[in-house]
């Protein structure tokens, strides 16, 4: 007799995991971080749970794209479900025309989870954005304080880091600038990111290129890319092709840079011993020291923080500089109860030529309420 | 209680798989008419047919609705998320041979690989502010070659249609679709990417892990594959691949058997995060 598994369909089975705190709860805390983020100052912000679909998910990327849910609206077209605040708040910002502003929110975002029935679906966060002229410091170390303040009863890890750092390191590579610039984009994408420093740095063959790059003047040009955009690239191809790897030694450097981890002060002497072989990344560490002081000036143990090089790099594709976030000592909550970071370029996405720069972070409520039915 | 086993209610598909069935042995009857949507095994008791469309399939399976299924194996993949977690392939069938692919206009000379793909995304991110766009009928599917792949910055446009409209219309940039040859491709002035096979597809028969298998419906299955044994998948081996990734590997190694070129695109199976 053949051995044949039975299992309940799995249609039926319930979100589990993030074993829902009661409604109640999670709103009165809601309500409690909202109002001390009010009091520091913040304005409110309120965007809609519907937001439309084409412009969100043109800024977002297919990241978040695939993760997001898209509905229709008969006269409106499609709409998306809010995958986070932070677009939304930014773009109302932008639009009050307002230089420099603080804003607190709280509601829920949606996002779908196709790997398991066991994570949340729809979650509440609390959060707190500030928008300035300059990339500063002190917004900054004032955000990540901020949020620290209303989680500082929990046992938590402070995790920093700069996606500077690394941007830095990749701009000073002796290369091209177009492979620097493929590198840059990839940040966010450690597997073709590796791949691409394989291919420039000699160890992985390039594609090969070989053969009549001339197009057939039969074949017709369809595809939305005039001759001139694909005869410059054909060229750009043959020269790449003809353009010396990265030096190895760049790139254990930059490997190096990659793997470290650890106490923030020993990670900032390895950082500056990194720096003498390689001195365009100076400015950055010296950033990341002066901000390092700047929370220890708000009452943050400095010696807790846990510096991360490669912090998050896969899951916060729009953030460029500073990062951060609070994790569980818990291993049943593995996610950060609370992230955040600054997000420069995403504002220039929104807004071609704009001159605001922002940092900004949100708390995850029902991981909050979790970690503290388990202390 | 009986043996539910879904086929193709129309056309090509079902008239190869009542074939594939007659020849081992086994006759598939449709009641009534041509048109009534309920069969049944002549020389075999405790089957049941149930007839339906091939993208129905998938869904079915995964709810355990019916027990066996004839479905591609793309329709498989594109349909049920973590296929190999609620059905396994019993019998590759050997006809419905297609592949999917990621295809661009041959005016694209400078673009042969999913690498200059990507390349080409940023360009156009860059220059025109603007996503690549690609026709589809397989969202999934192409989510997870491009994934793979490392393609960035573009966007789907799911398209009911034929997918190379989207590309003379101007409303997409390049397609992924499912072809039997390089035909309908050519006449329509695309190239398949040198490593844009992302799917060899071909029908197969599947076994739903969610049905209710009764003794009565497992000794009507015994009876079933006793008739369908092939040299390739005995008996033994075809209920032998008890987990999700004996499963993938079943399909794979069975495809690759049968094909001559190249790598199977499926071999990475990579879940969006």
């Amino acid at each position: 007799m053949p051995k044949v598994s039975r299992r309940a369909p799995k249609g039926d089975a319930r979100a589990s995991d993030e074993q829902n705190p009661s409604d109640t709860e999670t709103l009165m805390r809601t309500e409690t971080l909202l109002s001390r983020f009010l009091a520091a100052g913040a304005q409110h912000a309120d965007p809609a749970i519907l937001q439309p679909a084409a412009t969100l998910l043109n800024i977002y990327g297919e990241g978040i794209a695939a993760q997001s849910y898209v509905t229709t609206d008969p006269l409106t077209g499609p709409q998306i479900l809010r995958p986070d605040f932070t677009v939304p708040v930014a773009q109302s910002h932008i639009a009050s025309g307002e230089k420099a502003a603080r804003y607190a929110y709280s509601g829920k975002v949606f996002r779908q989870q196709d790997r398991t029935l066991d994570s949340a679906r729809e979650y509440v966060q609390v959060g707190y954005e500030v928008f300035g002229t300059s990339a500063s410091i002190a917004d900054d170390a004032e955000v990540c304080a901020r949020i620290s303040s209303v989680i500082e009863h929990l046992p938590l890890t402070l995790v920093i880091g700069d996606v500077g750092i690394l941007r830095s390191a990749i701009t000073s590579l002796s290369t091209t600038n177009h492979r620097k610039t493929a590198l840059l984009r990839h940040i966010w994408r450690p597997a073709r990111f590796q791949q691409l420093l394989d291919q420039f740095a000699g160890t992985a063959d390039l594609p090969a290129f070989i053969g009549d790059l001339t197009r057939s003047s039969s074949i017709p040009l369809i595809g939305g890319r005039s001759p001139s955009e694909i005869e410059a690239r054909a060229l750009a191809v043959q020269e790449d092709a003809r353009c010396g790897p990265i030096p190895a030694v760049e790139v254990r450097h930059l490997e190096e840079l990659l793997r470290i981890r650890g106490p923030v002060s020993t990670c900032l002497l390895h950082l500056r011993e990194l720096a003498k072989r390689w001195p365009n990344i100076t400015q950055n560490i010296n950033r990341m020291n002066e901000r390092v002081d700047a929370l220890r000036a708000h009452g943050i143990d400095a010696n807790a923080i846990t510096f991360d090089a490669n912090f998050e790099l896969s899951s916060l594709e729009y953030y460029d500089g500073f990062v951060f976030g609070f994790f569980a000592e818990h291993p049943s909550i593995q996610n950060p109860v609370a992230i955040g970071g600054r997000y420069d370029a995403l504002l220039e996405r929104i807004h071609q030529g704009t001159k605001t720069h922002a940092v900004g972070a949100a708390v995850h409520i029902n991981r909050i309420l979790q970690l503290e039915a388990r202390q | 209680m009986t043996l539910k086993l879904g086929v193709p209610s129309k056309g090509h598909l079902m008239e190869q798989s009542f074939d594939w069935f007659a020849e081992r042995g086994i006759e598939l009857v449709r009641c009534g008419s041509a048109r009534e949507y309920r069969g049944t095994v002549s020389n075999l008791s405790g089957v049941d047919l149930v007839f339906l469309s091939a993208s129905e399939v998938p869904g079915e399976l995964s709810r355990g609705r019916i027990h066996l299924g004839v479905a591609g194996t793309d329709i498989v993949e594109e349909g049920m998320l973590n296929p190999y977690e609620n059905v396994e392939p019993l019998h590759m069938m050997g006809f419905d041979h297609s592949q999917v692919v990621v295809a661009v206009p041959q005016a694209w000379v400078d673009v042969r690989s999913l690498n200059d793909l990507d390349a080409v995304a940023a360009e156009f991110r860059k220059g025109k502010g603007a996503h690549l766009r690609i026709a589809t009928k397989y969202p999934r599917l192409t989510r997870r070659a491009m994934h793979t792949g490392g393609v960035a910055d573009y966007v789907l446009t799911e398209s009911e249609g034929d997918t190379e409209v989207a590309i003379w219309n101007g409303s997409a940039n390049l397609v992924v679709e499912s072809v039997k040859s390089d035909e309908s491709l050519q006449a329509n002035h695309l190239k398949v990417l040198s490593d844009g096979i992302i799917l060899r597809s071909q029908a197969t028969l599947w076994r739903s892990c969610n049905a209710d298998w009764s003794a009565s419906a497992q000794r009507t299955l015994f009876a079933l594959t006793e008739r369908l044994l092939r040299p390739h998948c005995s008996a033994k081996e075809a209920f032998a691949g008890t987990t999700p990734a004996h499963r993938r590997a079943a399909v794979e190694s069975l495809s690759q058997a049968r094909s001559s070129r190249g790598r199977n695109g499926s071999a990475t199976t990579q879940a969006i995060k």
